[in-house]
């Protein structure tokens, strides 16, 4: 072990300082999805309208007035609290997500946070369970967040139903 | 041979894809009974929709018995919007189905009680206002929404006075403007105060109120060195005293004028000396300046 640290040692005093450059990678992925030779690639509303439909064909996922001029804006804090909010979601309900958790939507209402959006039964819907778990779930985030959070998740039968689209 | 179809037939059909999968419900007692129909199926067409949905909430397919779709296709004659089960553009955006008019109604009459009616008379003469409600009170409220949704600029009060209403006389008004100054304007005879310095609204409008009350009664204060205000101290120049009436007065010695026309001649000067000054007003004065003197009139 000394011997390896040695090493290490004199690995770090003739190292010297490098620049590490690699050539550009020109590529324009977003909202680009690969289509599937038996059509079984599954495509949600939110993801089959591209980023520039935005507003026009489909709605935004987070809805506050942060942005509104005159304000006081904290744009920062919400974006950081929607992370927060998105994260723990994804990370409670880990087996009743549908699309992995990426359609959450969460609105702003007062000082109410309202999270939205659809979760699937799984083997079986335990509805004492899931009820437990919404109250863990909103009490959590409002000790966290210092704000009342509502929980208005809705269930569909399976991910199949929110399918917009099969490429 | 039987004529349904060998399972081993129909399984070959399922692996390719031939034939539909027929799920069957488990056996699981607990499985079965979680099984339900949506909310909207079951509802009565004569039922209270404020009962169903009371308060602003997310919409929720099951429990909205309408058809409704959402969404873009390319060709809707093909194929239709986005059903509503599932669909996530319904969920995003804000929903008025609480505000229906039949809830709307019921609110009102449950807040009917707390109101009283407005008064006919000002609706039909808003001018009454002026002189019944001398006083008014602006200020704003903001609507927010994040943690904090307090707003600093809600403590803003503004409060505009018909000093006519105060009924002040000749010296207490200009004891007054002069306290109020810029706040004061003279062409309308309204005072308006602006309060900011205090954290809450309800102390920014007592302040206000606090001032108003103040001044007032400054204005009304006679102190004894006001006595000693000389002519060059007079907000407004007065005929009284002037050398033009003491000149006029000279001249009207000897060319005899009544009483009644110098009258007439010192209201039009008091006016022509303390507002702005216009051709038409200059022209007005050398025409009266010529009547009272006997002059022949000007040719226009």
């Amino acid at each position: 072990m000394l011997r390896s640290i040695q090493h290490v040692e004199n690995q770090l005093s003739q190292s010297c300082r490098h620049i590490s450059t690699t050539s550009t990678l020109c590529k324009n992925r977003a909202g680009k999805t690969k289509s599937t030779t038996n059509r079984t690639q599954l495509l949600t509303y939110e993801m089959a309208q591209k980023p520039h439909h935005l507003g026009v064909r489909k709605s935004w996922l987070t809805w506050h007035s942060q942005n509104l001029e005159e304000f006081r804006q904290s744009q920062p804090l919400v974006v950081a609290q929607d992370e927060v909010v998105r994260r723990f979601i994804r990370g409670f309900f880990p087996q009743n997500l549908i699309v992995s958790g990426n359609e959450i939507v969460i609105k702003r209402r007062g000082n109410v946070l309202i999270v939205a959006g659809f979760l699937q039964y799984s083997r079986r819907l335990d509805i004492r369970r899931i009820y437990w778990m919404f109250g863990f779930a909103e009490e959590f985030l409002s000790i966290l967040l210092k704000q009342p959070v509502k929980l208005e998740l809705a269930f569909v039968e399976s991910e199949k139903d929110v399918a917009y689209n099969y490429i | 041979m039987p004529k349904r179809k060998l399972r081993g037939q129909t399984q070959l059909e399922q692996a390719t894809g031939r034939a539909e999968m027929k799920t069957r419900s488990r056996t699981d007692l607990m499985d079965r009974l979680a099984q339900r129909p949506p909310r909207s199926e079951e509802m009565d067409a004569d039922q209270k929709w404020s009962d169903v949905w009371p308060a602003a909430r997310t919409f929720a397919a099951s429990v909205v018995p309408l058809p409704v779709r959402m969404g873009s296709r390319p060709n809707t004659e093909k194929r239709a919007p986005f059903k509503k089960e599932g669909n996530l553009e319904l969920v995003k955006i804000p929903n008025f189905l609480h505000l229906t008019p039949a809830a709307i109604q019921q609110h009102c009459e449950a807040i009917k009680k707390f109101c009283t009616p407005f008064p006919p008379e000002l609706l039909n003469t808003p001018e009454l206002a002026k002189t019944e409600l001398p006083i008014s009170v602006d200020y704003n409220t903001y609507v927010h929404q994040g943690t904090n949704i307090r707003d600093i600029r809600s403590r803003v009060v503004t409060m505009k006075v018909q000093v006519a209403a105060l009924k002040f006389s000749e010296h207490a008004l200009e004891k007054f403007a002069r306290l109020a100054a810029n706040r004061y304007d003279e062409t309308t005879g309204i005072l308006t105060i602006i309060t900011d310095r205090c954290h809450t609204r309800k102390q920014n409008i007592d302040y206000a109120y606090y001032l108003l009350t103040v001044l007032y009664h400054e204005a009304l204060k006679v102190e004894s060195w006001e006595k000693l205000s000389a002519r060059a101290d007079a907000l407004k120049v007065d005929f009284d005293g002037s050398t033009t009436k003491s000149r006029l007065v000279e001249i009207i010695e000897k060319t005899h004028v009544d009483e009644k026309s110098m009258e007439s001649f010192g209201k039009m000067w008091n006016e022509y000396r303390n507002t702005e000054e216009t051709p038409e007003k200059t022209r007005e004065y050398a025409r009266r300046a010529k009547e009272i003197l006997g002059l022949r009139k000007a040719e226009v």
